[in-house]
């Protein structure tokens, strides 16, 4: 059962969302401004993911499929082919500038670190020199450099962390709300960002994700250094760390207060760790089959685990959980009437493409013929259409106040939020410059 | 009235960590993250030296089977003329733990047993035929039939396990594991083992002494193995 990639669904989707967020925080004039830049913030890794998924796209399309983890870790190389080429370095840039977003991200949300306009200006301009940086470094100094861009991740996940146990603590002893908001923003941002990583948790504790990596070390010309090796492990180790922490403060709060959603979500992605090991120790073969020089292709059933786990998490419900992160925080402003419009596109659009993405995954594991997909597709866009009022209430009325006012922080001019836009355009503008300029000096 | 700092982060940091329970808790999470990322490191570093000394040649295994014979007996007396089949079924209770058919060997003995003077040896035909029992039908080595004349004794042979000779073996690989795995397949050998056998009587010369049977014992050696890895040559 060959299954169609999700890399394309998620580029137009996250294309949308990322228009429609920016336009918004633009329009919410009745915003503290803090929530109008975290929102630009969101905007623009929406961009940013739109693009990476593009360029994914494209390679799987007329080059060759290049797994996320491969521009992770710096695995890809230059094949002197200039398309090809470019489109690697883009991924490798856009991947960059995502990377210090998410550190930027976790300054921001639930709660501003620092004030006053030079720690925002400051925050601006990390962002720029970072992204003009360490692109340029890649590049020159040689993919593995990308493999460091994972302490980012490390420190990322340990801060947030930090705040969900915090949040569950001061939510266990005085009962507030705007603790439980605390915890559960840093609960979604983790899902989010880390949470194709925490579906390996049981490989990574049982060391198996090493025994995967054989597959890949055996390819190698060089023998690796210790240092990229401990960069390597890093992803794996944090996405192990960080899931057990949300499983155990979940579990902990699901006994206290009952379950929740983001109980559920937690509980599924760390169920996910067994699947994951499973599939990885039936692999070994396939991966110790690399050491004679011939990797055995992987299986059909591989594939499908892969795509139902970490596809599902990489491309669908990081959008998913942003526009949740969005709405039930009020990060945007959904009661706006100028937003009203743009809220219902971003509502029904997320519901359009998890169905669609649902039937495309229940396609995969039983062959229903198109044509019958097609019709509940179209009539899941009948009853999203008809009930388009009531769904798009019921999403903006779960927001509480105490998620509201959960997102704190300080102020920036309306200056220093234009300033941000155009940064975001300028540095979207070098990463592709960039990369068509290296793949073309062929570096 | 006081101005606003500029850059103010110190405000940010003591609410971050205004929680001691959260703080202890976060500490032991740094610290269980940075011991298992040393571990895990140490591991993968450890498999990269291994990766490296297997793809630059090094990483010779001698793989030594403990083989362990299992007999089954059995005669039939089959009349002039017809064909017997005895069915012996094989399975994993006959195995210990860890142990695996390797190969199967069928020895048919008989001597001429009418007790009829100057009566010759009678003639016995032997088959294994081949069913659904999991074994190695089309390996060279088989030697799925047989016949004798003379009294002499009859020899089949039947590969169970794929490449499975008895004899030592040199392997390269990346650990115990992965060199032993294709000695550790299960379902080898497992079925129903039938042997046909047809007798043709050889009659006295002299007149009123007719021989129209013949006794045939079956001897079934079943060879059962496990596989040892030892690194080195």
């Amino acid at each position: 059962m060959a299954q169609e990639s999700l890399a394309p669904v998620a580029a137009i989707t996250n294309l949308i969302l990322g228009i429609i967020t920016i336009l918004m925080s633009n329009r919410s004039e009745n915003q503290t401004s803090h929530k109008r830049f975290s929102a630009l913030l969101i905007g623009w890794t929406f961009i940013l993911l739109s693009i990476y998924n593009f360029a994914e796209t494209l390679l799987d399309q007329y080059y060759s499929f290049v797994p996320p983890s491969s521009i992770d870790f710096g695995l890809v190389s230059l094949d002197g082919i200039t398309g090809r080429d470019t489109l690697v370095l883009i991924l490798f840039g856009t991947d960059a500038a995502l990377n210090i977003i998410m550190l930027v991200m976790a300054l921001h949300i639930p709660k501003d670190m620092g004030s006053g306009s030079s720690w925002n200006s400051m925050v601006i301009l990390v962002i720029t020199l970072y992204c003009i940086i360490i692109p340029a470094l890649i590049f020159l100094g040689g993919f593995e450099f990308a493999a460091f861009q994972l302490l980012v991740w490390a420190v990322v996940g340990i801060y947030w962390t930090h705040r969900y146990v915090r949040g569950i603590i001061g939510e266990h002893k005085t009962g507030e709300e705007q603790y439980r908001s605390e915890s559960k923003a840093s609960a979604v941002l983790l899902l989010i960002w880390l949470g194709w990583q925490m579906i390996w948790w049981l490989s990574a504790f049982s060391l198996l994700n090493n025994e995967w990596f054989v597959s890949v070390l055996a390819q190698l010309d060089e023998p690796p250094t210790a240092l990229w090796l401990a960069a390597v492990n890093i992803g794996w180790s944090i996405g192990a760390v960080t899931i057990c922490a949300l499983l155990v403060g979940e579990a902990f709060r699901t006994s206290k207060r009952g379950l929740s959603p983001i109980s559920i979500i937690v509980f599924i992605v760390f169920f996910l760790g067994f699947t994951n090991w499973i599939q990885d120790k039936l692999l070994l073969d396939a991966y110790y089959s690399c050491l004679e020089g011939n990797c055995a292709p992987e299986s059909s059933i591989f594939e499908l685990v892969n795509y139902l786990t970490s596809g599902v998490l990489i491309y669908l419900l990081k959008p998913l959980l942003f526009v949740y992160l969005m709405v039930q925080f009020q990060i945007i402003d959904t009661s706006s009437e100028k937003n009203r419009n743009l809220t219902r596109i971003m509502i029904l659009l997320i519901l359009l493409i998890i169905s669609s993405s649902i039937i495309e995954l229940i396609q995969s594991l039983i062959p229903i013929p198109q044509m019958i997909s097609g019709s509940i597709l179209a009539i899941g866009v009948v009853f999203f259409i008809g009930w388009e009022e009531k769904i798009t209430e019921s999403f903006i009325g779960n927001a509480n106040i105490a998620d509201i006012d959960s997102i704190q922080g300080d102020g920036f001019n309306d200056q220093m939020l234009r300033n941000t836009s155009i940064l975001m355009s300028f540095i979207i503008l070098y990463i592709v410059v960039l990369a068509v300029i290296f793949a073309n000096a062929g570096v | 009235m006081t101005d606003k700092p500029s850059f103010d982060i110190s405000s940010g940091v003591s609410e971050l960590f205004d929680e001691p329970i959260a703080n202890k808790i976060t500490a032991g999470i740094v610290a269980f993250f940075l011991v298992f990322l040393t571990l895990n490191t140490f591991d993968l570093v450890s498999n990269s030296d291994n990766v490296r000394s297997i793809v630059d040649g090094d990483n010779n295994w001698t793989i030594s089977f403990d083989e362990q014979i299992i007999t089954l007996t059995d005669s039939v007396i089959v009349a002039d003329g017809d064909t017997e089949i005895r069915v012996f079924t094989l399975d994993e209770t006959l195995l210990d733990e860890g142990y695996r058919f390797g190969g199967i060997s069928v020895t048919l003995t008989y001597t001429e047993t009418s007790g009829i003077p100057l009566d010759p040896a009678d003639s016995v035909f032997a088959n294994l035929i081949q069913n659904d029992l999991n074994a190695q039908w089309q390996d060279d080595n088989n030697s799925l039939s047989g016949s004798s004349n003379d009294g002499s004794q009859i020899d089949l042979d039947l590969r169970a396990y794929p490449g499975y000779d008895g004899q030592e073996t040199i392997t390269t690989g990346y650990n115990e594991i992965q060199v032993l795995e294709q000695w550790k397949m299960d379902g080898f050998g497992i079925g129903e083992l039938e042997l046909e056998i047809a007798v043709e009587t050889s009659s006295s010369p002299l007149p009123g002494q007719n021989d129209n049977e013949e006794e045939v014992n079956i001897t079934i050696e079943l060879k059962v193995f496990q596989a040892i890895a030892t690194k080195g040559i």
